[in-house]
């Protein structure tokens, strides 16, 4: 059953459309990929589903209604989050604050008190739970993705949208960020997830879509997305180089 | 865990309470009209600096438009003192009440584009006091640039019959104001707006309605003020222009803000009573000029050697301890 669908999604920024009659959906259970060569808007499609860019033209359908118009916050109360590719942790909130966060004003409003108990067990989830006294300042690259990844969880979501979660991580760190991803699923979440590197998400992914240039390129399975030579054109430069 | 945050948590209310009891009995029987007179000006000066930082401090909007709320309050008694025959406590909601509405009509409008936020929001406080002076000055059941006297009109009243019964009531404000404060710093109220201080985006994609609780708090907190500027009415005895919309109000307020820091509740009140404290004794130097010098002085010297002000500078074990003692500077 579907539970998102973008359709026609265009965003223009002055003279530059950085996303032309996008489309897009998401059944319920469904892990798809979104990947397209930089520049190509994936994370501004991320941002107009999240609600942080308000679309040109287009519609966004989501658990059968029609939220183009909606706030980022109401989004967030009917089911969606996101994390950022740069982090962008809450400065003056510690780990478990941030996390905290994250569950009292999400799906199911919650007090402080029961927003710390709970945010100590996502913690935990992501293998972060002994940091969840330390200040955020003092976290490495690979744990501030992990508290993305964990203050998205906080909001109890139906759709998380992951950009670039495992960006910059060493090949350990990053096969643990794919357990957890893989993961979400079980725990009753959709997921889209951006990645650059097209292997992590043809592995993990259900369906994967391609951008280039702000146009959808291709979408299907994995393994059909990667055999299409318009896909390695725009993706990789050229025919050859697999 | 729970336990001793509920246990903080009490401490801190009976600290206020017990503080606000003592001065309420103490201070009106025992002390001098100077002493009382100070007391006044004291407690004032603490709720319009929780109330400032109640909205600036805990969502980094800093306004320049306190001193407004404040003189629509003292405006607001003026003007029901002079025309009507009600109780002084339906004044104090009405004085209350006009501020935040009018906190409300300008929050909407400001708050509804992301353009407005940063320094601009502060420049837009300011202007708004510039419009509201101007509307003060030519309405005439309010001042209509005459000024208005006022003491005459609370002379047979309970609240205007002594120094010690304004004070009384500043005082129970200020307390109100401190229980406001303290109910913000341990509740989702705070942390929403703490958030909004860090990265707005960031909070509204955690679910923060972040235009809902900037309004109602930029609400909150001019109410407060508002209910502060009341007694202020009576006080002054004479209300003009001039005085009550004073730049000086939001200045001070966000000196002793800075002064008394934002990382905890108590902050902005222990700001409030070192600066109205300093400002009194420098009086004795007998020259205004050197006692303004002397004081920017001191605050640029405390902002250099402690950049979150004194409450952030204590280590956090401390300051669980001392949190109820502090409050001691109520009196």
């Amino acid at each position: 059953m579907s539970l998102l669908r973008c359709t026609g999604v265009t965003k223009r920024f002055g003279g530059v459309t950085a996303l032309a009659e996008v489309d897009l959906e998401v059944n319920e259970g469904e892990i798809v990929g979104l990947v397209g060569p930089n520049g190509s808007g994936k994370t501004t499609l991320l941002s107009t589903i999240a609600g942080s860019l308000p679309v040109s033209a287009g519609t966004i359908e989501f658990a059968g209604r029609d939220i183009t118009r909606s706030t980022p916050h109401h989004r967030a109360h009917a089911g969606i989050s996101r994390t950022f590719q740069v982090p962008r942790p809450l400065p003056s909130f510690s780990v478990e604050e941030n996390v905290a966060t994250g569950c009292m004003f999400g799906r199911d409003s919650m007090g402080r008190t029961a927003a710390l108990a709970k945010a100590r067990t996502v913690l935990e989830l992501v293998g972060l739970g002994e940091h969840a006294g330390s200040e955020v300042g003092k976290l490495t690259l690979h744990e501030r993705k992990f508290l993305e990844i964990a203050r998205a969880i906080a909001l109890d979501p139906q759709l998380i949208l992951l950009d670039e979660v495992l960006g910059g991580l060493n090949p350990s760190e990053a096969a643990l960020g794919m357990e957890l991803i893989a993961s979400l699923r079980t725990r009753g979440m959709s997921v889209i997830y951006i990645e650059h590197n097209v292997r992590a998400v043809s592995t993990l992914a259900d369906r994967m879509y391609v951008l280039n240039q702000g146009r959808n390129l291709a979408h299907g399975l994995p393994a059909d997305v990667l055999d299409d030579p318009r896909v390695v054109e725009a993706y990789l430069g050229g025919p050859t180089d697999a | 865990m729970n336990a001793r945050i509920d246990r903080a948590l009490a401490g801190n209310v009976g600290g206020i309470v017990g503080c606000a009891v003592l001065a309420i009995a103490l201070v009106p029987t025992l002390g001098s009209d100077y002493v009382v007179a100070f007391g006044f000006q004291f407690v004032t000066w603490i709720a319009l600096a929780l109330s400032w930082s109640l909205f600036s401090g805990n969502s980094g909007y800093a306004s320049f438009g306190h001193g407004v709320f404040f003189g629509v309050g003292t405006y607001a008694t003026a003007a029901m003192l002079r025309h009507t025959d009600v109780p002084f406590v339906v004044v104090l909601v009405v004085a209350g009440v006009s501020a935040a509405v009018l906190a409300v009509i300008v929050g909407l409008a400001v708050f509804s584009s992301p353009r407005f936020a940063g320094d601009l929001f502060g420049l837009i406080t300011l202007a708004m006091a510039f419009i509201v002076i101007t509307v003060v000055s030519n309405l005439a059941f309010l001042d209509g640039g005459t000024g208005v006297f006022v003491r005459e009109q609370a002379v047979g009243s309970w609240i205007g019959s002594s120094t010690g019964n304004l004070f009384i009531v500043g005082t129970l404000i200020a307390a109100g104001t401190a229980l406001v404060a303290l109910a913000a710093s341990v509740s989702r109220w705070g942390a929403a707006l703490r958030s909004i201080r860090d990265d707005e985006g960031v909070a509204e994609s955690l679910g923060v309605p972040t235009y809902r609780y900037k309004v109602l708090t930029f609400a909150v907190s001019a109410g407060l003020a508002g209910l502060a500027g009341a007694p202020q009415a009576i006080f002054l005895g004479y209300v003009e222009v001039g005085a009550v919309f004073t730049l000086n109000i939001p200045l001070l307020v966000i000196m002793m803000t800075i002064l008394g820091g934002i990382t905890r509740w108590w902050g902005p009140l222990v700001g409030a009573a070192s600066v109205v404290v300093v400002r009194e004794l420098l009086l004795d130097i007998g020259s205004p000029e050197l006692s303004q010098i002397i004081l920017g002085a001191v605050f640029v010297l405390v902002i250099a050697l402690l950049p979150h002000g004194i409450s952030g500078s204590l280590p956090r074990s401390l300051t669980r301890r001392k949190a109820p003692a502090t409050e001691g500077a109520h009196r």
